[in-house]
């Protein structure tokens, strides 16, 4: 008898701004839909040990994907995208997240992002916040200005160098094996991926405008940052949390910026309490 | 000022199986800051060949500088947050870098795990 993991995969197919994407996604569990957004130029795969966590799957439905041009999400067909600088827009994350949503006919689902996931989960709970039961920041800010860098690509520089600076952005304490798989997952994408990716997590997205208005008693937000995270830093989502009324947010030791996947058994251990809370709340 | 045994750290560097991969190729030279005090380290075909004290003259391909006491935290076995990585401490501590961007990024992998195993061989 094989031995399988839980979790299980399919495509689903969105259209966005009149192109139709064939979107890769993973489940595993049942009840709340949780959905998970991975961080920039890599892909669901950064979800997997929260899909294989009884504690998390008896409750909840996990549901990582694949954004279009990451993982097994291939470019669209329909679209001459090679002729165009690829750069992922807040118009596109946005209509994503809740196309996926509604293709899936997921109940107000809790949202869960890292990095540039952190921070439209920022920007979900101020401009859509009836869509959601609750939404989850790990390495959320204000705004990230100056990572949209043209050493992520170059063609004088290989895909070599990215997973090499994303080492820095763990622990020191975390697992090398985690470690090590999470940095190989940088190097798994598309050349023009992770520096498109940073135009929406370096370039467009600022909540310093609106984030005043964001209304926590619509849609609880809550921040979780590693100490070890240089690109956000727990200071930058401290002072995120303090502009918005009712954000819970807590610092994480032991962890940086990929804490679901270079560390998961510490992350786990602050994500359990927020889950517990927003089932308890129905 | 001996801020690692610089002996032990040449030869395990070249022994050193990720470096060799990440290393490979590299031609060139490293130099490095401490406070008032410099360290010339010279590649050849992805080995440290040799380690001195840079005359007025000698360039290098990529140079790093950083106050004494930002190198002694850097080499700790577990650096406070920031310090535990070089790229961490350039963006958000008191070191910086200048030189050729081709080299510094294609090699930032076998620098990163250079500044490890001189982490190992720190004297404390």
């Amino acid at each position: 008898m094989a031995r399988h993991d839980e979790t299980v995969g399919r495509y689903v197919y969105l259209t966005i701004n009149d192109i139709e994407y064939r979107v890769y996604y993973e489940s595993s569990g049942s009840g709340i839909p949780l959905i998970c957004q991975h961080t920039a130029g890599a892909h669901g795969f950064q979800w997997r040990h929260l899909m294989e966590d009884k504690d998390i799957t008896s409750k909840y439905q996990v549901i990582a994907w694949d954004l279009p041009f990451h993982g097994k999400s291939l470019p669209p067909i329909g679209d001459r995208h090679w002729e165009k600088p690829y750069n992922l827009t807040r118009d596109f994350f946005l209509k994503f997240i809740l196309g996926f949503s509604a293709a899936l006919k997921l109940e107000r689902p809790v949202f869960i992002g890292c990095s540039m996931g952190g921070q439209v989960a920022v920007d979900l709970v101020a401009h859509h916040p009836e869509s959601f039961r609750a939404s989850i920041g790990v390495e959320a800010s204000l705004n990230s200005p100056g990572y949209y860098l043209d050493q992520f690509y170059h063609p004088r520089i290989s895909n070599e160098a990215k997973p090499a600076t994303m080492y820095g952005l763990c622990a020191p304490s975390s697992p090398e094996p985690n470690i090590r798989e999470t940095i190989f997952g940088y190097s798994q994408g598309a050349p023009m991926v992770f520096k498109g990716d940073l135009y929406y997590y370096s370039v467009e997205y600022n909540a310093a405008p609106y984030v005043d208005q964001i209304d926590t008693s619509k849609c609880p937000l809550y921040l979780l940052t590693g100490e070890y995270d240089f690109a956000t830093g727990p200071d930058d989502t401290r002072a995120l949390a303090a502009r918005i009324k009712g954000a819970k947010f807590t610092e994480m030791r032991d962890n940086g910026h990929f804490p679901m996947s270079e560390n998961p058994q510490v992350f786990r251990e602050y994500l359990l309490p927020i889950l517990e809370e927003i089932a308890a709340k129905g | 000022m001996t801020l690692f045994n610089a002996q032990a750290f040449q030869s395990a560097l070249n022994e050193d199986g990720e470096f060799k991969i990440a290393g490979r190729f590299l031609d060139g030279a490293l130099k490095l800051h401490f406070a008032d005090e410099a360290l010339l380290l010279k590649f050849r075909d992805g080995q440290l060949v040799s380690m001195s004290t840079p005359s007025l003259f000698d360039t290098a391909d990529v140079v790093i500088k950083g106050p004494l006491s930002s190198w002694q935290e850097f080499l700790k076995p577990v650096p406070r947050p920031f310090f535990h990585d070089m790229f961490a401490a350039i963006v958000r501590q008191q070191f910086e870098w200048s030189g050729n961007s081709e080299t510094f990024f294609a090699y930032y992998g076998a620098f990163r795990r250079m500044f490890q195993i001189m982490r190992d061989h720190a004297i404390h």
